[in-house]
């Protein structure tokens, strides 16, 4: 069964538990609630495919380097 | 309204002849009964069929694959193409057909689902290994796409681990090298890495530019040992010419002393030509003496004859006279380029920086001469530099060959630690964003692994929860489900004072079966079930009787939470036992199969309750006195018995049922006590009246004799017995009946409250609750 409500509902749990890892953190509430819901979606929907789940981190990885740039 | 009204059934499997089945639109229930083989899985079939295509009960039996069992879905002697299920609600329809071995799902949207539990689907959960049983509920729990990105982020730190291990590889290679390049320099360096990093900071640009000098020194000297012999080789060639030109010359001079000269030879040749354009010329041109032409002509010829050797060596010497020019030219060139290479190698010599032992004093001053503007001098600096450069070639060689590997080597050195150090920079990003990688997958399984546990909680404590009503102060249950790994379903319940316990070990054939219906149940309830149609098909065929009520009255219970609930049972007794509990008001819809026939099909036979029997028979024309009495009879025996083994009310020993000349003194008995009543609220402990019962039951008593005089035996006294006395009694009989019935449910009472008796919907209430005696 292909219910969209379960996988919704542990997707929500995962992304509500992964945002309190600090997996989401961005510069701007706003990057890190983009993040936050195109997660979401990806996953309940069985589209976070390696790629994804590796620009999860460069994303966090190319935000801190862009942050160190400017305070530099 | 029911989700599915009617089931139009046309040459599907045992339906040989069209079957219209008809489902109440007032019942939420139809209990089907039909003795094996009379097609009560045929149309659980034909349900599904209709509202899913799939194939039903011929789908799950295995070996004969698809396209067999398609053709296995038309009755015998029709066609796939006649084959028809209809199923309806209202003005909705949803046909299905085949098409060859396709199934075809046409008419309205909106297609019930249903879902359709077979003994074999029980035994399966219950007998699987833990994987076989995950996959059997994997569409209650499963959750595909967040296991697809699962999968994902798992394989994306195995790919990580192995790109990890592959920069390890390189490091480890790039170091071995290492190693090796300072063995094989025995260095005096204590280790390797000692070694490596004081190489990669050396400079090697002198070295580099002198390497390169010395590349282009014996590219030269090379260059001036090939102009030498070049110059030389000219030099021989202009002496040859030289010998040749000398000996031509003696060869003439030879020739001219013997008095021949070259001028006479001349004049003759002249002489001749004009003969030639005179012919008629009368004398000598030069005496004047008379003489003919043609014989002076032939003179002359003869003369000149003589004369050719002459010119021949004349030939001779201008010839070698012009090859000796060429080749002096030549050698002089040849020279002039020797000469002027020397002068290049010299100045290169000079560019050499630093100390070189191949460069001896002797190449010093040959390189200082070679310049100078004496001619003779310089060519002979240049032959003595070409000599002395010639045996220098070796130890050039050797100098520059040192030269070009400490830079080479000192090039792969630094290549090589930059290398090292670049992959230990990706080895470490990558342990980075595989440890942060880890950590989600962590997370994610947790998530994942509670989500579905609290599924399984749930189901699990709510199929407990049935099965507690089943099998009521057994020490069984405390059902327990868990997922082991990711697909293995484990399952575990108590047993007496054991608990988590492996069932199979432990419970009978009956109480697995209970307890997988009821594990289905609580999961089924889990998915939509109000818009679900359920179909039990006969699931009860190993429990016994005391278990069977229950396990019907709990399927009675749980049916409210569904769209709509179809049971077949191939179980009379208990078919006909939970008919008599139900009046016409009831939820359940009884239906009951006649046994099938080749000619006829599948067909259904007019199933009437007992007291809609008996109302029938009294409103005939024409009353049978013996129907009548009959069906009253049959109807107050099964009240009766019903209501005296609830109140246990004290009857003889017997090994079958007991007669109405038993069981109405046994009830009267109860007393003043026996009484009915309504609540207007449910949730009410006692109704605001009572209706006392013994009177009635006491009245139907005194005319229970008409039930034997005509109704149960042959009896000449039955005759006197007249029409308005068997309707008298049908009468007292039904309303007896209509006060042990709860008028909003139906049903008779068979719940224990611990002070009295209540029905199904708690509205209705008997008392007392147990028989007292003194």
């Amino acid at each position: 069964m292909t219910n969209s409500g379960p996988e919704l509902e542990l997707a929500e749990k995962i992304t509500h538990t992964l945002d309190e890892a600090g997996v989401f953190k961005s510069a701007s509430d706003k990057d890190a609630k983009n993040a936050k819901e195109a997660f979401l979606k990806a996953f309940a929907t069985g589209q976070m495919d390696s790629y994804a789940w590796k620009r999860l981190y460069e994303r966090a990885v190319d935000k801190a380097d862009a942050q160190a740039e400017g305070e530099s | 309204m029911s989700l599915i009204e009617k089931l139009k059934i046309r040459s599907f499997r045992g339906a040989c002849c069209p079957l219209e089945l008809n489902f109440k639109p007032d019942k939420h229930i139809a209990l089907m009964f039909g003795e094996s083989g009379c097609g009560k899985s045929c149309i659980v079939d034909a349900l599904e069929f209709a509202l899913t295509g799939n194939f039903g009960s011929l789908a799950e039996r295995r070996g004969m694959g698809r396209v067999d069992k398609a053709k296995y879905m038309h009755s015998v002697g029709s066609q796939s193409s006649d084959l028809l299920v209809e199923a309806s609600s209202g003005k909705k329809k949803w046909i299905a057909t085949l098409s060859r071995t396709v199934p075809q799902l046409t008419g309205s949207d909106g297609r019930p689902a249903v879902s359709v539990l077979r003994r074999s689907r029980l035994m399966s959960f219950i007998e699987a290994e833990p994987a076989q049983r995950y996959a059997g509920l994997a569409a209650f729990v499963d959750v595909p796409n967040c296991i697809a990105s699962e999968d994902a982020l798992i394989t994306v730190i195995k790919n990580i681990a192995e790109e990890q291990e592959k920069k390890l590889s390189a490091i480890e290679r790039d170091e071995r090298a290492l190693e090796e390049h300072w063995k094989s320099e025995k260095s005096s360096t204590a280790n390797w890495q000692a070694w490596a990093q004081d190489l990669a900071k050396q400079d090697v640009a002198a070295s580099e530019i002198e390497s390169t000098s010395l590349d282009g020194l014996l590219t030269s000297i090379d260059r001036l040992g090939r102009t030498e012999s070049d110059m030389r080789e000219a030099v021989k060639s202009q002496e040859e010419t030289l010998m040749a030109l000398e000996d031509a010359k003696a060869k003439l001079s030879a020739v001219e002393s013997s008095g021949v000269t070259a001028s006479l030879s001349v004049l003759l040749e002249r002489a001749r030509d004009f003969l030639r354009r005179h012919p008629d010329y009368p004398n000598c041109p030069v005496c004047e003496k008379q003489n003919t032409a043609e014989v002076l002509a032939s003179s002359i010829e003869t003369r000149l004859n003589a004369l050719k050797e002459v010119q021949q060596a004349m030939a001779n010497h201008d010839n070698a006279e012009k090859n000796h020019k060429a080749q002096l030219r030549q050698a002089t060139d040849r020279r002039s380029t020797f000469l002027r290479v020397a002068q290049s190698v010299a100045q290169e010599i000079g560019k050499l920086q630093g100390d070189c032992v191949a460069v001896t004093q002797d190449i010093l001053a040959s390189c200082q001469d070679v310049a100078c503007d004496d001619d003779t001098k310089a060519m002979l600096a240049a032959s003595t530099l070409a000599c002395a450069l010639a045996n220098q070639v070796h130890p050039l060689k050797e100098r520059r060959n040192l030269l070009q590997k400490t830079v080479g080597k000192a090039g792969i050195v630094r290549r090589l630690l930059a290398e090292v150090q670049q992959s230990r920079k990706e080895w470490s990003a990558l342990a980075q964003l595989k440890s942060q990688l880890d950590s989600t997958l962590e997370i994610v399984q947790k998530c994942r692994k509670e989500y579905v546990n609290g599924i399984l909680l749930g189901v699990a404590g709510q199929a407990d929860d049935m099965y507690g009503r089943i099998h009521k102060g057994e020490p069984l249950g405390g059902l327990k489900l868990w997922l082991e790994k990711r697909t293995s379903l484990m399952l575990s319940g108590k047993f007496g004072s054991e608990v988590d316990v492996d069932l199979q070990a432990y419970y009978s054939e009956s109480h697995l079966d209970t307890l997988g219906l009821c594990v289905y149940l609580a999961l089924e309830k889990r998915a939509n079930a109000a818009c679900k149609l359920l179909v039990l098909d006969d699931v009860l065929t190993s429990v016994d009787q005391p278990h069977l009520e229950r396990t019907m009255e709990l399927l009675q219970d749980e049916a409210a939470s569904f769209g709509q609930v179809l049971i077949t049972t191939h179980y009379g007794r208990f078919f006909d036992d939970f008919k008599r509990r139900h009046s016409s008001g009831s939820q359940v819809q009884f239906i009951r199969l006649n046994q099938w026939h080749f000619d006829v099909g599948i067909t259904e036979v007019t199933c009437l309750l007992p007291a809609d029997d008996l109302r029938v028979a009294m409103s005939a024309s024409g009353i049978d006195k013996t129907a009548v009495a009959n069906k009253a009879g049959r109807l107050l025996e099964s009240i009766l018995d019903y209501m005296a083994k609830r109140i246990e009310c004290p009857l003889p020993y017997k090994d079958n049922g007991f007669t109405l000349g038993e069981l109405l003194p046994a009830v009267i008995g109860i007393g003043t006590r026996f009484k009915s009543g309504v609540k207007n609220d449910a949730s009410k402990d006692l109704p605001e009246s009572w209706t006392e019962l013994r009177p009635l039951v006491q009245k139907v008593y005194e005319w229970a004799n008409v039930r034997n005089l005509i109704g149960a035996h042959f009896n000449l006294e039955g005759a006197n017995l007249s029409e308005r006395d068997v309707m008298d009694f049908g009468t007292m009989v039904l309303d007896l009946h209509a006060k042990l019935v709860c008028p909003q449910c139906g049903e008779m009472v068979r719940r224990d409250t611990g002070s009295l008796w209540e029905c199904r919907c708690r509205r209705f209430c008997v008392m007392p609750l147990k028989y007292k005696t003194g």
